[in-house]
């Protein structure tokens, strides 16, 4: 059996008498991809938050690394990182500086070298005197993307990495975060509203709905699901 | 604490300072003209026979206001430029503890203080020929402290008020100060306040020190316990603005609010 680098049992979030997210239990081996796949309003952006201790949750546990997060905290934010299109990095600042003040937080060893390393497979090097202020949808994706990988984490949360990009630039971030995961040991929990995408670069699927998992499949099985997720999706929708 | 982890922060800081106009203009273009503002007023004031003291206390006065005002600013105001970016949430998530986070933005706050304070010494000295010094060193360098001290505790509480309920309520960080203003006695003595008002105005430590500085100036005395209470009661401002800050931390931590604030 592999190893487990996350372990969430009994996860719930009750926002005063609503359930957000309601009594989860999944877990990712090292080196998987776990799409955690849902309508909007499932509860995937609380799961991810709780996971990151920004929201505390109501009920649960949480083990990074077999280890409980509460207790080490500092040692598990060490060891992964996040990403989603709904935080960018400070604006005022330019990209190199930005990198620069978390590769002094993750205390990142020869900073510099490792900025210009990672900026260049993302194919950003060329905007690192830029404001962050003054770049594209696109190339911020790609610089936080950049920073996500500055600590070399062996789990990166992803929370709708894509949201709000144009369908060719989606293409070309998803094919950098495969390939820059086949050159190493990588898990990924990856939050999507999209099918196609989490078919694209999961290994396991977990369907979400009213906060509850309903359904985990691997990609495989996905074709035989597509009706199953466009019910879940039309029945949120139709609330 | 870790100095490195304080050191990202500071690291942060020292870039928008830099970089941001806004900054530029708020803490020093700002202040300076207030200074140099004051002091014009107080010259006219000490014109026609005035008892030049009082409109000189004016400029001393707007000195340590600023020293207050900045303070106060830039520790809360330093968090609202992260969540104004949508960037709150990946400062969280790196491994720096809450604590470490403040103590940079208050070292912040402290530095940039520093600096407008020397400045504005300096302008009131070669401008207007007003020596903020010949106070003496302990009370001009005492008060400072203690006006510093005075806004860290309220600019902790500010920010955790947004952090609690939310951006709508962000004009508290950097308006509430105005408010205070009146009530500490900074340009006038407590005596000028209506009778009800004035144990209000006792109720801020700063107030003690705006008066101490007062007396000085005239030439007066003033009761050495009245320090040593308003120095108490400014550590204790300073414990308990610390200890709600945590409490409003949790709270936004359980509320989601923090996480809602930086979408
Ligand atoms: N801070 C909050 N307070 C109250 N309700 C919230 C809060 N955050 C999220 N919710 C609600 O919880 C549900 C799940 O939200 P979220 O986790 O963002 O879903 P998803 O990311 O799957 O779209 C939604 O109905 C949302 O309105
Ligand atoms: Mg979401």
């Amino acid at each position: 059996m592999s190893e487990t680098v996350l372990e969430v049992t009994g996860l719930t979030k009750r926002f005063g008498k609503f359930v957000a997210v309601n009594n989860i239990d999944f877990s990712i081996a090292r080196g998987e991809i776990v799409g955690l796949l849902g309508p909007n309003g499932a509860g995937k952006s609380s799961t991810i938050q709780m996971l990151l201790g920004l929201l505390t949750p109501s009920d649960g546990q949480i083990r990074f690394f077999n280890k409980d997060f509460n207790k080490h905290r500092l040692e598990v934010l060490q060891r992964i990182n996040y990403l989603s299109a709904f935080n960018t990095l400070q604006e005022m600042i330019s990209v190199r500086e930005n990198l620069h003040v978390f590769a002094v937080a993750y205390n990142v060893k020869k900073s510099k070298h490792k900025i210009d390393e990672l900026l260049d497979f993302f194919g950003v090097l060329h905007l690192k005197n830029e404001r962050y202020q003054h770049i594209s949808a696109g190339q911020r994706t790609r610089v936080n993307l950049a920073k996500a990988f500055l600590n070399d984490p062996e789990l990166v949360l992803m929370d709708e990495p894509t949201a709000s990009l144009d369908p060719d630039i989606v293409d070309k971030v998803l094919s950098m975060i495969e390939q820059f995961r086949r050159e190493r040991q990588l898990s990924i929990l990856y939050t999507s509203h999209n099918l196609h995408e989490v078919e694209r670069i999961c290994d396991r699927v977990i369907f979400m709905s009213h906060g509850k998992i309903v359904k985990e499949a691997v990609p495989k099985d996905l074709p035989s699901l597509h009706n199953l997720f466009l019910q879940i999706a039309r029945e949120t929708s139709e609330e | 604490m870790k100095w490195r982890n304080i050191r990202a922060v500071l690291l942060q800081d020292l870039y928008l300072t830099k970089g941001s106009m806004e900054v530029i203009f708020d803490v020093f273009v700002f202040t300076s003209i207030n200074i140099l503002l004051f002091g014009f007023i107080s010259r006219y004031l000490s014109q026609g026979g005035n008892k030049g003291f009082e409109a000189q206390s004016l400029l001393v006065a707007v000195i340590f206001w600023e020293v207050i005002r900045i303070t106060q600013y830039s520790t809360s105001v330093s968090s609202m430029w992260n969540v104004w970016s949508h960037n709150l949430s990946n400062m969280f998530i790196a491994p720096i503890r809450v604590g470490e986070y403040f103590c940079a933005h208050v070292m912040t706050a402290v530095i940039k203080s520093l600096f407008i304070f020397v400045n504005a010494l300096i302008i009131a000295r070669y401008v207007f020929h007003v020596s903020v010094l010949r106070l003496g060193a302990f009370p001009v360098l005492f008060s400072y402290i203690n006006m510093v001290i005075f806004s860290v505790a309220i600019g902790v509480v500010l920010i955790g008020l947004v952090f609690q309920y939310g951006t709508q309520i962000q004009v508290l960080t950097w308006a509430t100060i105005y408010a205070i203003e009146p009530l500490c006695a900074v340009f006038f003595p407590v005596g000028v306040l209506p009778a009800v008002i004035q144990p209000v105005a006792y109720l801020f430590p700063v107030t003690y020190f705006f008066e101490w500085l007062r007396a000085l100036q005239a030439g007066a005395s003033y009761e050495v316990h009245k320090i040593i209470l308003a120095t108490a009661l400014n550590l204790v401002y300073l414990l308990a603005g610390c200890y709600i800050f945590s409490r409003q931390l949790a709270a936004a931590k359980r509320s989601g609010q923090i996480v809602r604030n930086d979408l």
